[in-house]
């Protein structure tokens, strides 16, 4: 019998294709979903869209793009400042949409490099970090006003005390630029990846390198005021309460560390709790204490002391930070029976989210 | 156990090249690549042996024969077969097994550019769980520097030439052009050109450059990179072997790299526009009807291209 050419080789070719896409992960991106909050919403940045949802029953308020858009891929976690919204994707591409009806404003899009962090508004000043390796100045109408290159990707979205902006970087370096013009006025090599963003505080800078260490940093000169080894990767940034840092790390260890400079290095650490699982996303503050999640889909409330308030689990991955709006704990989950979870404070369930089809 | 086996002692062998290359991501792909295929030169040799062996199998009378003969009846057919790979001492087998080892390695090298260039938070955790310290400083490796040339290996090339508002892909059109090139050298003449195997494999060879083109504009510029590395390196292999079959690289030039007497004086080199004519070809008394159709074919293909 003889098999038609044409079709033969297209299948073929075909079946070729499917089998490097498949092998690629190149083509198809694939990370954790990016969760911002606003007021009674909850933003959610997840593979071709991006989605608001009322937080007080889950439901879908909007989508952008209306209809899935295949060629799109958002992760970033949405800023959202002054009735604007500002989310980057994995196509070269920052929009402008509007918070209450998802509407696009404007596109700001570049060549190449992918949008990871979350961007940063100051004043009226857009600061978009780009995989390109550039941080992106614009105005509110999406036109740039200047750019400052750094020697690797940016996945970590930067802070400002109105002067300057303080970018966190792929390339070891913890960067502070003048605002105006996006000069440099100092940088300090602290020796790791900076995969959080800072936090500010009384004119210091408190980092986490993806090697393990918390700095200290002199916001006025980049100084490293104090470090701590912690030895253990930590992937996100730590949370700033009562002049105490709190993070997780990728070993399953909760820190909690005194921002006082006059403590020695080894009264630094206050405690440390073993979840046991990986914490990969950054932790978040409720009333009485703090929440933190793992990749084993572990939900730990624990209070500022390190006791545990309260666990629940759910079946996914949970590497995003969660949100707290208006009293209630959303999680956003990887590979999981739903995408977004939501709680009460004191961990009772409220409403799960899937992205509607 | 394929990330255990294949995946994690690739990526620690790629990543220790580029640590000691002074972290240069697009010399360690071509390293890496360079020493992949020579440890799996062995298996190449082999399955070239092999596809020799099926070639002669193939051009001799008694095999086309007892395919006439036996139509009807494939196990005599099958026991004859046997029979006359004894008897020319062929394996079977020996074309196929090389290239049944060689391919989840070439997978296996294929996921870890892509693991190891980590686009995303999820890929370089991941990539961060591959490493093994012993060997390897995390603070050296991850991220990669991946700037290469005018290249960042993470995201598609595009050359930015001053005086175009638009990126010109010269890294596709390099994979295009050598992934054509490899499979022509790779194709052995056909004992008949009409057959549906040949006329099936030259159709392959016309559009895999595309594909390949393709996959080089849409996917990181690592990748693209790795492609034109192997190809080049394919390239090499079957010339230094002997086995590159230069006279179907220009289908327009089969005279010109043919063994007959005039391409040895080295005059034939003048005489090429005029290789094809069909005065031309009534001087080689050994070329059949339908070889001589295949290449009129090819030549209007050239043409039309």
């Amino acid at each position: 019998m003889k098999i038609p050419r044409f079709p033969l080789i297209l299948t073929i070719t075909l079946l070729f294709g499917l089998l490097l896409s498949a092998c690629s992960g190149a083509a198809v991106v694939n990370t954790w979903p990016g969760l911002s909050s606003g007021d009674d919403t909850v933003f959610l940045a997840y593979q071709n869209g991006v989605f608001a949802i009322d937080v007080s029953n889950g439901s879908l308020l909007w989508r952008f793009p209306a209809k899935a858009d295949g060629g799109k891929s958002f992760y970033a976690p949405p800023t959202v400042i002054d009735n604007q919204m500002f989310v980057g994707d994995y196509t070269n591409t920052l929009y402008s949409l509007n918070p209450t009806s998802g509407a696009k404003i404007w596109e700001f899009k570049k060549e190449s490099g992918h949008f990871v962090s979350s961007p940063q508004v100051v004043n009226d000043t857009v600061l978009a970090p780009s995989s390109d390796n550039n941080l992106y100045a614009l105005d509110q109408n999406g036109s740039l006003r200047w750019s400052f290159k750094t020697n690797n990707v940016l996945w970590a979205q930067p802070v400002s005390d109105g002067q300057l902006v303080y970018l966190p970087a792929m390339d070891h370096n913890l960067y502070a630029l003048n605002l105006s013009d996006g000069s440099k006025v100092w940088s300090t090599d602290l020796g790791g990846s900076l995969l959080g963003s800072p936090v500010l505080q009384d004119g210091v800078l408190y980092v986490n390198t993806m090697d393990g260490k918390t700095y200290a940093v002199n916001a006025q000169d980049g100084k490293v005021v104090w470090k701590v080894e912690i030895g253990e990767q930590i992937w996100a940034s730590p949370v700033f309460h009562e002049n105490n840092l709190y993070f997780g790390t990728s070993a399953g260890t909760v820190y909690a560390l005194s921002t006082d400079p006059s403590v020695s290095a080894a009264e630094r650490v206050l405690w440390k709790v073993t979840i046991g699982n990986p914490v990969i996303g950054a932790g978040v503050v409720i009333p009485n204490g703090l929440v933190f999640t793992t990749e084993a889909g572990d939900i730990q409330a624990m209070s500022f002391t390190g006791e545990t308030l309260w666990i629940k689990k759910v079946n996914g991955k949970l590497y995003s930070t969660p949100v707290v709006v208006n009293d209630t704990l959303v999680i956003a989950a990887t590979e999981g029976d739903s995408l977004l979870t939501a709680y009460n404070l004191d961990g009772g369930q409220k409403w799960v989210f899937t992205v509607p089809k | 156990m394929w990330d255990a086996l294949i995946i994690t002692p690739f990526t620690n062998v790629l990543l220790f090249i580029y640590q000691v290359t002074g972290q240069n991501f697009g010399i360690a792909i071509i390293l890496f690549t360079i020493l992949i295929r020579l440890v799996t030169h062995p298996l190449t040799v082999q399955q070239m042996k092999g596809t020799t062996g099926m070639q002669k199998l193939q051009s001799d009378p008694r095999f086309k024969e007892m395919q006439e003969k036996y139509k009807g009846d494939k196990e005599k057919l099958s026991q004859e077969q046997m029979k006359l790979y004894k008897e020319l001492g062929i394996n079977p087998f020996a074309s196929c097994l090389p290239m049944v080892i060689q391919f989840p390695i070439i997978i296996g090298l294929y996921q870890t550019i892509i693991q190891a260039m980590s686009t995303t938070p999820l890929d370089m955790l991941r990539l961060s769980r591959h490493i093994w310290p012993q060997l390897l400083d995390i603070n050296a490796v991850i991220p990669l520097n991946s700037n290469f040339l005018w290249m960042q290996l993470g995201q598609p090339e595009r050359l930015i030439i001053p005086f175009l508002n638009f990126g010109v892909p010269i890294l596709a059109v390099v994979v295009m052009i050598t992934t054509y090139m490899q499979s022509k050298l790779l194709t052995p003449p056909s004992a008949n050109p009409n057959d549906q195997t040949s006329q099936m494999t030259g159709m392959m060879n016309l559009y895999m450059p595309f594909f390949m083109g393709y996959l080089a504009l849409t996917l990181a510029s690592g990748l693209s990179l790795y492609f034109v590395v192997s190809n080049v390196i394919g390239i090499l292999q079957y010339a230094i072997l002997g086995k590159a079959n230069w006279k179907s690289l220009i289908p327009t030039m089969p005279k010109f790299f043919s063994s007959g007497p005039k391409d040895n004086d080295g005059k034939g080199i003048e005489k090429k526009p005029v290789a094809h004519k069909p005065e031309s070809r009534a001087k080689q008394p050994n070329r059949g009807k339908n070889e001589s159709r295949k290449n009129n074919a090819g030549n209007n293909r050239a043409n039309s291209r």
